[in-house]
C-alpha cells in the first residue's frame, strides 16, 4: 500500500545568531509525514525537537533563520511562499498544539472568541456560523456544556480542558496536519491518557497527519506510526515504531531506553547513560553523541551520514555492528 | 523489616491553607490541601509518595519538614513529638493539652501499656516525671525550643524539584553547600568548611573546582547534584526528595537516581520521595503511599502495590502510564473528569466521582485506612474489585 507524501522535510538547517555565537539548533535534518499518519518526534531538551516544528510553520523569532533545507508541503515549498501565503497556511492547513495551553491561549478572550477567530479569517463564514462550528468543536474534544464553556476565558478551565480547547481550537479548520508539540506534558497523567485518547479518536475520525513532539518514550510507543530521534540539532535515527524499540540502532536510542525505569520491569541498577548533553554553542565535530558513547573511536570525529541499515530504518552510526554485538549479549544475558 | 524502627511517625496530620478575599482579607474559605494522613518511614528505607498535581504530597513533605506549621495532627521524628516546635509558639500550649494532657486526665494510670508507643512514652513523663503537673509539663516542650527546632532541621532536610529556583544564583557553590556547616556550628575554622564541602561534592560527582563557581556555570543534573550535596553536608537522617528528578532529562534522571541510591548505602539515609511518575517510585522506593485530594488511599510495600493494587484510582493510575513498548497492549482505563478542587472536596469517598465502580456509600461514608493483607492498608469499600 502506497501511502501519499504529505510533508517532506530536506536537509533543514535552522541557526539561531545570539550574542554568544551561532547556535545550529537544527543542522541537516530530514523526514517526511505521511497521510493520515503519526510521526513521532523524540528527543531531550535543546535537541532541536521544537526548533523543528517551529520551522515548518516558519514561526521563529528574528535570531532564528533557516539557512538552509526545503519544506515541501503537498510540493509547495513553504520557505518560498510570501508572508500572507504562509497564514493561508497557518492555523488552516497545518495546525499546532502547545505544552503549556494557559500560555499558549489568550487570557483576556473567551476560547470561544479564539476558536472563532480562526474559522473566520479561513472559512471566511459569519460569525453565527462560526459559533456553531465552535460549539461543534468544543463537543468533539469532550469539553461538558458546551454552549455555556465556549463564553469562559481560559483561566476559568483546568489544564485538561484548556487543552482539549486547544485541540478543538487546532482541529477547526480541519487541517492535513497537526503539529503536537509535548502536549501532555504539562498534564498529570490520568489527565494525559484522556488527552492521548482523544487524539487518537480525532485522528481517525478527521485523518490528519500529526506530529509528535516529545521527550517521553511512552507516549511515543503509544502514539507513533514511525519515529524520528534527534540529539543535538541531528538525527541519530529514524525508524517505524516497532522496529525502533524492538531493535534500535544507535548507541543513544539504545542507552535511552535503558535508562528509563519501566512499570513492567524491574530493575536492580539502571543503565544511565554518562555525562551531559553538549552546549548548543560548541557541539563536539563528528558524531555530536561521541562524547557520551560507550563505542567512540577516532573515526566519530567524522560526521557519521544517516543511512538505511535495513528496510525504512536509518541510523547515523559508525559502530552499529559493535551495538548490535552488545545488545545480543545483554539480551542473551537477560534471559539467562 | 519488622525489627526496623519506625524514624518517622506521622499522625492525622492536616495543613489547610486560607483563601483571603476583600478588603478586609478576611478568610472566605479554606484550601484543603492535607486532609489528614497518617503513615511511618521506618529507618534506612525509601517512602515513595505518589499522586497528582494538587494532591497535597509537596504540602505533605513541607509539613514534615516545619516549613509549613500543621494545621493539626502530630509529626514523630525518631519516637519525639516534633510537633511542637514546627508550629508557632502561641499554639504550642494549647496542642499539648489538647494531645497529650486531657487524654491522660482522663486515662486510668494502669492502662498507660494501651497506648500506642509513640504515646506511651509521653505519657510515663507525664504520670512519673512530672507527677501530673500540667504546667510543668508542657514548660517541657517551650524549653530549649531554639535548639531543637535546629536539631530538626540537621536531621531532616530536603532537595527541591528545580534545581534552577532553588539556589541562589549570587552565592559561589562552596557557599551554598557552607551556609549550613556554618549556621549549624559545626566547622571551626575556614579550612576545615572547605574540606567538607569539597569531600561532599566529590561525594555527588563533582569537582574541587566547581566550589568556587555559581550556580548558572552548571547544567540542570549538576545543579541538582549541588541540591543534594547542600541536603547531605549536614549529614541528616531523613532526607525528603521533592520531585527530584522530575525537571531533569531522561538520560540525565538515572544518573541522579542512581546517586542518590548510593548515598543512601554510605550514609545510611532514610528518603521520602515524592513523585509524580509512578515509574520512578516503582524503581526506587521499598514501600509506596498513593495520595489522592488530601488522603492517602493506599499504602504498601512496592511489590504487594504494584503486583495487587487494590485502590481503585491506584490501578487507574497505573493503567495511564503509557509504556515505552509498543507491542504492549493493556487495558487502559480511564478516568472521567479532573481532579475535584480540595476547597470543596466530594463527599464520602473523595474518589467517588470519578471511580468507576462507585455505590451508593461511596459517596455517604467516607471509607478508614484499614489493612487489608500483610502490611498493605487501603481506603476503599471496595478493595480489590476493580483490576
Amino acid at each position: 500500500m502506497e501511502k501519499k507524501k504529505i510533508l517532506e522535510v530536506r536537509n533543514l538547517k535552522t541557526y539561531f545568531y545570539t550574542e554568544d555565537g551561532v547556535v545550529k539548533a537544527v543542522d541537516g535534518v530530514s523526514f517526511e509525514v505521511y497521510e493520515g499518519e503519526t510521526l513521532g518526534i523524540v528527543g531531550e531538551s535543546g535537541c532541536g525537537k521544537s526548533v523543528t516544528s517551529l520551522s515548518i510553520l516558519r514561526l521563529l523569532d528574528e535570531k532564528g533563520r533557516i539557512e538552509e533545507g526545503e519544506i515541501l508541503f503537498k510540493g509547495k515549498n513553504l520557505l518560498d511562499l510570501s508572508e500572507d501565503e504562509m497564514r493561508e497556511i497557518r492555523g488552516n492547513e497545518i495546525a499546532m498544539i502547545f505544552q503549556e495551553p494557559m500560555t499558549a491561549l489568550n487570557p483576556v478572550y473567551t476560547i470561544g472568541d479564539q476558536i472563532m477567530e480562526a474559522i473566520i479569517l479561513h472559512q471566511k463564514v459569519s460569525e453565527q456560523k462560526a459559533r456553531k462550528i465552535a460549539i461543534e468543536m468544543l463537543k468533539k474534544v469532550g469539553i461538558p456544556e458546551p454552549e455555556k464553556r465556549i463564553d469562559e476565558y481560559p483561566h476559568e478551565l483546568s489544564g485538561g480542558m484548556r487543552q482539549r480547547a486547544m485541540i478543538a481550537m487546532a482541529l477547526s479548520c480541519n487541517p492535513s496536519i497537526l503539529i503536537a508539540d509535548e502536549p501532555t506534558t504539562a498534564l498529570d497523567v490520568t489527565i494525559q491518557a484522556q488527552i492521548l485518547e482523544l487524539m487518537k479518536e480525532l485522528q481517525r475520525e478527521y485523518g490528519m497527519s500529526i506530529i509528535m513532539i516529545t521527550h517521553d518514550l511512552g507516549v511515543i510507543a503509544e502514539m507513533a506510526d514511525r519515529v524520528l530521534v534527534m540529539y543535538a540539532g541531528k538525527v541519530v535515527e529514524y525508524a517505524d515504531v516497532r522496529d525502533l524499540f524492538k531493535d534500535p540502532h544507535h548507541p543513544y536510542t539504545w542507552g535511552l531506553m535503558n535508562s528509563i525505569p519501566r512499570l513492567d520491569v524491574e530493575y536492580e541498577r539502571l543503565n544511565a547513560i554518562p555525562g551531559v548533553v553538549p552546549d548548543a554553542l560548541h557541539f563536539p565535530e563528528g558524531c555530536r553523541f561521541r562524547n557520551r558513547c560507550e563505542f567512540a573511536t577516532n573515526k566519530c570525529a567524522e560526521e557519521p551520514p544517516l543511512v538505511e541499515v535495513k528496510a525504512n530504518h536509518f541510523s547515523a552510526c559508525w559502530h552499529i555492528d559493535e551495538l548490535r554485538k552488545t545488545m545480543k549479549l545483554a539480551q542473551e544475558g537477560e534471559t539467562a | 523489616m519488622t525489627t526496623k524502627q519506625p524514624i518517622l511517625q506521622v499522625r492525622n496530620l492536616v495543613k489547610h491553607f486560607p483563601i483571603r478575599a476583600g478588603v478586609l482579607k478576611r478568610i472566605v474559605a479554606w484550601v484543603k490541601a492535607v486532609d489528614g494522613v497518617d503513615f511511618d518511614i521506618y529507618e534506612g528505607e525509601t517512602l515513595g509518595l505518589v499522586g497528582e498535581s494538587g494532591c497535597g504530597k509537596t504540602t505533605v513533605g513541607m509539613t514534615i519538614l516545619g516549613l509549613y506549621a500543621p494545621t493539626d495532627g502530630s509529626v514523630y521524628f525518631e519516637g519525639e513529638d516534633i510537633t511542637p516546635y514546627i508550629i508557632p509558639r502561641w499554639r504550642v500550649r494549647k496542642y499539648i493539652l489538647k494531645t497529650y494532657v486531657k487524654p491522660f486526665m482522663k486515662l486510668k494510670k494502669d492502662k498507660i501499656d494501651e497506648l500506642p508507643n509513640h504515646m506511651k512514652r509521653y505519657a510515663e513523663i507525664f504520670f512519673n516525671d512530672v507527677k501530673s503537673n500540667a504546667k510543668e509539663f508542657i514548660r517541657m516542650f517551650m524549653d530549649n525550643r531554639k535548639d531543637k527546632q535546629k536539631s530538626i532541621r540537621r536531621n531532616l532536610q530536603i532537595v527541591f524539584q528545580d534545581p534552577f529556583s532553588s539556589l541562589n544564583p549570587r552565592m559561589r557553590v562552596g557557599n551554598i553547600i557552607g551556609e549550613a556547616l556554618d549556621v549549624h556550628k559545626l566547622v571551626k575554622n575556614r579550612e576545615e568548611r572547605n574540606r567538607k564541602v569539597v569531600e561532599i561534592l566529590k561525594k555527588v560527582g563533582m569537582f574541587d573546582e566547581h566550589a568556587n563557581r555559581y550556580p548558572h556555570e552548571f547544567s540542570g543534573g549538576q545543579r541538582q547534584r549541588i541540591g543534594i550535596a547542600r541536603a547531605l553536608v549536614l549529614n541528616p537522617k531523613l532526607v525528603v526528595a521533592d520531585e527530584a528528578v522530575s525537571a531533569l532529562d531522561v538520560s540525565i534522571r538515572s544518573q541522579i537516581l542512581n546517586l542518590m541510591e548510593d548515598l543512601q548505602k554510605d550514609f545510611g539515609l532514610t528518603y521520602l520521595f515524592i513523585s509524580h511518575d509512578l515509574s520512578v517510585i516503582k524503581h526506587i522506593s521499598d514501600r509506596v503511599a498513593v495520595m489522592y485530594l488530601g488522603k492517602i488511599v493506599e499504602i504498601a510495600p512496592k511489590k504487594n502495590l504494584f503486583d495487587r493494587p487494590l485502590h481503585p484510582y491506584t490501578v487507574a493510575l497505573m493503567s495511564a502510564i503509557p509504556i515505552p513498548d509498543p507491542d504492549y497492549k493493556k487495558k487502559r482505563i480511564i478516568l472521567k473528569g479532573d481532579v475535584p478542587s480540595p476547597i470543596n472536596p466530594p463527599s464520602g469517598c473523595r474518589f467517588h466521582p470519578r471511580c468507576p465502580i462507585a455505590r451508593e456509600i461511596c459517596s455517604k461514608e467516607e471509607p478508614p485506612l484499614q489493612e487489608h493483607g500483610a502490611n498493605h492498608l487501603v481506603a476503599c469499600h471496595f478493595p480489590g474489585e476493580m483490576s
